[in-house]
């Protein structure tokens, strides 16, 4: 049976984070600060490890594993980061758990406000952060008006949640402010705002039990597939293309979703942990090549996923899907050139190889 | 009187759309707010003084020190013909679920095309009495989602990154 933000285990999972938030913001030392934030990344994964066996708890799980081994970085950062940016991250990871496991459909919408809190504080530490507000805030208005009108008029606030929620998973068409967010802010944040983030929303929308629920996922996936395979045809830049890549994969997410595909929650795994093994990845050696191989093969995976159910559903709807499968593929690739600094310390490489094992035993799980 | 509220809500949203002063769009902002928490009282919600407070006196004041007195000029055509396809859309569609639901919605559609268009922070606060409206609507809605839709957080949030910015 599913935990809840009640229950005393996830209680303290959801806890931690804001705990450590809140310590982070005394700390004045960056090094410190650096050290509590690897120590509470660590402990929450180990506390997340003892929930129970199931999919929002996997979820939990993967947040907090991905969640843990991005805090790595700060060990040989060059740069100790601004205190603002250390709360923002353990916010960040808290509000994720927090969505992932309420049952509330309000509760989740407000951790969702708290996770876009956390973004601008994250973001700001590079660059403005007033696209996240007004793209991601406007898309959390629609979320709301669509979480109260469910049950009155369930169509058209499907369309508001799936509008609204996807904008904070970074899905077309209200997707600009990820891909800013993931090539400007520092990294580490980066990699939890694009990979973490969008799972709460994927799971919201794999709660929708509206009759309207399945054509408008298929639909708005569709478009987020074929709308980031043809963002890469213009050549941005690495991070970027990371980025565009994510809308594409998380638009067959979505129409896995809409289609009703089993392997959609592995789906999700595999492609967190892919991206998150490519933006840890420093190195231009093996490592990266590996990593890259690995988020360009993912879409023909997808596509070999769905295949069987968007057939079943409409013969039609192959064609979208394998071209977007296939743009990503071709271009990502060509996209990531040898731009690695120097050689990677273990400790940093560890965790990418780990996380590209995790997706290879994912594709060949029964 | 549950129903005269919405409808002028709705009308004041439509002025909200022409008008170039933030202090003006505050007011109007203001007066917005206190018929969405009309609206609530007259449904006898308890979460009624609340959205009054926050979304006709706390909010609106609060905005007015951090904003620059002169809004983004829109192009205003394109404005109105958008707000103009928000009203049909929104009559057509939400019609036929009550007055209170159907000016809701166009209310919050209104405010974030406001804020996609001018003003992020007015719109969003214009958008939320939207959604006070529609909770208002809504018959045995649970408190806390009253709670939640009453409560301004995103305008708040917006509000906040301004007043960090200064």
């Amino acid at each position: 049976m599913a935990s809840t933000v009640t229950d005393a285990l996830p209680f303290a999972v959801v806890a931690l984070p804001f705990i450590a938030s809140a310590a982070l913001a005394t700390i004045p030392s960056g090094r410190i600060g650096t050290l509590v934030n690897i120590a509470s990344a660590a402990l929450l994964f180990v506390l997340s490890c003892a929930l129970p066996w199931d999919l929002p708890d996997h979820l939990v799980r993967l947040t907090t594993f991905i969640a843990m081994t991005t805090s790595w970085a700060g060990l040989h950062e060059a740069h100790t980061p601004p205190r603002l940016y250390h709360c923002g991250f353990q916010a960040l990871v808290g509000a994720i758990v927090l969505a992932l496991l309420a049952v509330h459909p309000i509760l989740t919408w407000i951790a969702l406000v708290i996770a876009l809190a956390a973004v601008t504080t994250i973001v700001d530490t590079a660059t403005s952060a007033a696209r996240p507000l007004l793209l991601c805030g406007a898309g959390l208005m629609l979320a709301l008006l669509g979480s109260l009108l469910l049950e009155q008029a369930p169509a058209p606030a499907t369309l508001f949640l799936l509008l609204g929620y996807g904008s904070v998973a970074g899905l077309v068409p209200l997707h600009a402010w990820l891909v800013d967010a993931a090539a400007e802010a520092p990294a580490p944040g980066a990699l939890l705002i694009s990979v973490l983030l969008p799972n709460a929303p994927l799971l919201t929308f794999m709660h929708l039990r509206t009759e309207a629920a399945p054509s408008m996922l298929v639909a708005l996936g569709l478009l987020s597939v074929l709308f980031g395979g043809a963002s890469l045809l213009i050549r941005p830049d690495p991070r970027r293309a990371i980025a565009l890549s994510g809308v594409a994969m998380l638009g067959f997410v979505e129409c896995g979703i809409g289609l009703g595909v089993d392997a959609t929650p592995r789906l999700i795994a595999m492609l967190a942990l892919a991206r998150a093994a490519l933006l840890q990845c420093r190195d231009n050696g093996p490592t990266h090549a590996a990593a890259v191989l690995t988020l360009t093969l993912l879409p023909l995976f997808a596509l070999y996923i769905l295949a069987e159910p968007a057939a079943a559903w409409s013969g039609w709807l192959l064609l979208p899907l394998a071209i977007g499968a296939l743009l990503t593929s071709w271009t990502l690739p060509r996209l990531m050139p040898n731009a690695g600094a120097a050689r990677q310390p273990l400790l940093l490489l560890a965790p990418v190889w780990l996380q590209l094992a995790l997706v290879a035993a994912l594709v060949v799980a029964p | 009187m549950s129903t005269a509220l919405p409808v002028l809500a709705l009308l004041l949203s439509i002025v909200l759309v022409s008008v170039r002063r933030t202090r003006t769009a505050l007011w109007i902002c203001a007066a917005q707010g206190l018929c969405a928490a009309g609206t609530l009282a007259a449904d006898g919600s308890l979460v009624a003084p609340v959205a009054l407070l926050l979304n006709a006196a706390a909010l609106p004041l609060a905005l007015q020190r951090v904003l620059e007195d002169r809004l983004p000029d829109p192009s205003p055509p394109r404005l109105w013909l958008l707000a103009v396809g928000i009203l049909i859309i929104a009559a057509v569609g939400f019609g036929r679920f009550g007055n209170g639901i159907a000016s809701g919605v166009t209310v919050v559609l209104l405010g974030l095309l406001l804020a996609a268009q001018s003003a992020a922070p007015i719109g969003l606060l214009s958008a939320q009495n939207g959604v006070v409206l529609v909770a208002a609507a809504i018959p045995d809605l649970p408190m806390e989602s009253t709670l939640s839709a009453s409560v301004p957080l995103l305008p708040a949030l917006l509000l906040a990154h301004a007043w960090l910015r200064q």
